[in-house]
């Protein structure tokens, strides 16, 4: 899949691209408004990472006018500026999903999945974890065929320890996922861990839970 | 008390002032006023009565062997006699003398004067009632008196209404510019009308004035939103780059661990940075309050999100919302966060198998919401400075940073809720929400 990263920041950028091509997405970086609106008119780009406060113009204007030449790219907005008419406009326009920086990389790695599902159809009806098998469509763990009965946010937890199989994700990490950007959420490894415990002992209960990897001090892992 | 009132009652006053000064003076000048326009009456009388002596003789007064005449109208207000008298000094005076007339003393106001008119003399003497000239005086001033009241009300009452008309833009002023004037982005900067000078140039200061207000409202806006950008950019690269490291299989575990500290940081600055910059835009009134709000809604939206940790920690929760409230011109994700910030605290400082309760009920001039708890309370002392921003009070929670309660405060603020806090160290808390009345 195909990413144009709209940072004018070189680090972020960097680093995003590193990010996404360990995720074998190939990525194209422009640095302002200019050099994106070239890009988005050569090349056609499966996602769109739109920083808004480019150093010659808004983001939001070069989405505008991407959409009025009939893009068909997923377009996620990345800003720091957070205003809520940001969001809102953005949105508006089209965009797909809008993330306020800064987030986690296996964040906005699991958003562009979710589009991807939601967008382009390319999801697999399921996946496989051990013994069971996530069905990330409906939001539902099966045992062979037999639904395991998860809350809300241990099927969260799970289904982003699955979606970055054999990836450490720190407890801040899964926090955040579940916990999204609210203020003085509380953030508490202890829920995760409770979480983690939960799940254990109720898939346990149906088969070996091994790939269900706690890594001391870090996090967890699903090796599959 | 209004300007106008102030002017209008001013304005009577001096009017009472001056009638009461009138009511006071007037009697004694108008009773002189009465003597002397009777004395000289009285003294015309005399020469009438002498001219007509010298004309026709005594005999017309009297007669053949009388001594004295008398003669009184028919009212007894005045009198006339003339009676004979032994030779003695001469009299002409005028005085006050009580008479008595058929069994009743009158009052009069008399003149007596002695003459000589051939061989005889004779004292003639003319009275004129006092009592008629007492009425004379009484009715005038009670006349004088309400008419001077009647225009005393009629002035001071056109006072006000003419107080009212001049000052009318005065309080379009007031209203426009400084009461309806909610927020410096939706100043209105129309001139008011009006032929007052003064009236317009406090106008035109106040626009000056707001201008000023509405441009470093501006440039806080945007100071706003490019310290979030300049702040949260180096903070976003340091989060990719470690999030990038932590996925290097290569890593050794002592080093994976010390990636996870520095992650926390970056998330410790992240967070306090997005609360300081959320608390500063909700002052700044970046959020539109331009949705109406169940209370009930809400709590249930609030319960739904928590119920995972109220599992984990045993505590059971209960809601209560009856009946139902809606605040109108309210910003709900803000509310959102308010709630779920004091629900979050009732869970964080509650104890394994506590409860929480959140109540809505009608209350004087509104509605409460209470959020109570049975957690271990806060002490007396650390009350006043609980919605200070980062005190942390006695927590010990390192990922405490002291802005939740700070920014519910400024929630609350914004939104006109005020808030009260109960708590007894051991027992619990409980947080008061009071909503105006719509």
């Amino acid at each position: 899949m195909t990413v144009l990263i709209v940072e004018d920041e070189r680090t972020l950028a960097r680093e995003l691209g590193i990010f996404l091509h360990q995720q074998n997405f190939t990525c194209t970086v422009a640095r302002t408004a200019r050099e994106a609106r070239t890009h988005l008119a050569d090349t056609p780009f499966d996602f769109v990472l739109l920083d808004l406060g480019l150093p010659d113009g808004d983001g939001l204007d070069v989405l505008a006018e991407a959409k009025q030449n009939d893009l068909t790219a997923a377009v996620i907005i990345l800003t720091a500026r957070g205003a809520v008419e940001d969001r809102i406009g953005g949105l508006e326009l089209g965009a797909d999903d809008y993330l306020a920086k800064p987030f986690s990389l296996p964040e906005l790695l699991a958003r562009m999945h979710a589009i991807t599902r939601r967008r382009f159809g390319l999801h697999k009806p399921l996946v496989g974890c051990g013994a069971f098998e996530l069905d990330l469509q409906t939001r539902r763990l099966l045992h062979q065929g037999q639904e395991v009965s998860l809350s809300v946010k241990e099927f969260d937890v799970l289904s982003y320890l699955v979606l970055h199989k054999n990836r450490v994700m720190t407890r801040l990490q899964l926090t955040e996922h579940i916990w999204g950007n609210l203020p003085e959420a509380g953030f508490d490894s202890n829920y995760i861990d409770a979480h983690i415990k939960n799940l254990r002992k109720k898939l346990g209960l149906l088969a070996d839970v091994e790939w269900l990897e706690t890594v001391r001090g870090v996090g967890y892992r699903a090796r599959l | 008390m209004k300007l106008s009132t102030k002017f209008s009652l001013f304005n009577a006053l001096s009017r009472v002032a001056i009638l009461l000064l009138l009511v006071g003076v007037l009697p004694p000048v108008m009773s002189q006023l009465a003597l002397v326009s009777t004395d000289n009456r009285l003294a015309q009388k005399k020469e009438k009565v002498l001219r007509l002596i010298r004309r026709n003789g005594i005999s017309t007064f009297i007669e053949g062997d009388q001594s004295s005449y008398g003669s009184y109208n028919l009212l007894k207000e005045e009198f006339i006699s003339l009676e004979e008298i032994p030779p003695g000094p001469r009299i002409d005076v005028i005085e006050d003398s009580k008479r008595a007339v058929e069994d009743e003393i009158v009052e009069y106001r008399v003149l007596s004067y002695s003459f000589a008119q051939g061989p005889k003399y004779y004292l003639l003497e003319i009275g004129r009632s006092t009592g008629s000239i007492d009425e004379t005086e009484r009715n005038f001033r009670t006349y004088a008196f309400y008419i001077l009241l009647v225009a005393v009300a009629l002035t001071t009452l056109a006072d006000l209404a003419f107080f009212r008309y001049l000052l009318e833009p005065f309080y379009t002023i007031i209203r426009q510019r400084l009461k309806n004037a909610h927020h410096p982005a939706a100043f209105n900067f129309t001139p008011i009308p009006t032929s007052t000078d003064d009236f317009r140039y406090l106008d035109e200061s106040l626009r000056e004035m707001m201008t000023t207000i509405q441009a470093s409202f501006s440039k806080e806006r945007k100071f706003i939103a490019d310290a979030s950008h300049e702040l949260l950019t180096p903070l976003a690269a340091l989060q990719y780059r470690f999030d990038n490291m932590l996925s290097d299989e290569s890593l050794s575990d002592e080093n994976l661990l010390r990636v996870v500290e520095s992650q926390r940081t970056v998330h410790r600055l992240r967070t306090i940075i997005k609360s300081l910059l959320m608390i500063s835009k909700i002052e700044n009134d970046q959020f539109p309050r331009t949705e109406s709000v169940s209370l009930g809604q809400l709590v249930a939206e609030v319960s739904e999100e928590v119920q995972d940790r109220l599992a984990v920690l045993n505590l059971s929760l209960s809601q209560e919302v009856q009946p139902d409230f809606v605040v109108p011109a309210a910003n709900r994700g803000l509310l959102f966060t308010l709630l779920f910030n004091l629900v979050s605290n009732a869970i964080k400082y509650n104890r394994e198998g506590g409860q929480i309760m959140l109540l809505g009920r009608p209350a004087p001039g509104g509605y409460v919401l209470e959020v109570r708890d049975t957690g271990r309370g806060i002490r007396k002392e650390q009350l006043p400075r609980l919605f200070h921003r980062f005190d942390k009070g006695s927590t010990t929670d390192p990922d405490s940073y002291g802005l939740g309660l700070s920014i519910v405060r400024t929630i609350a603020d914004l939104h006109g809720i005020r808030i009260e806090v109960n708590s007894i160290e051991g027992l619990g808390t409980s947080f008061l929400l009071f909503f105006p009345a719509q």
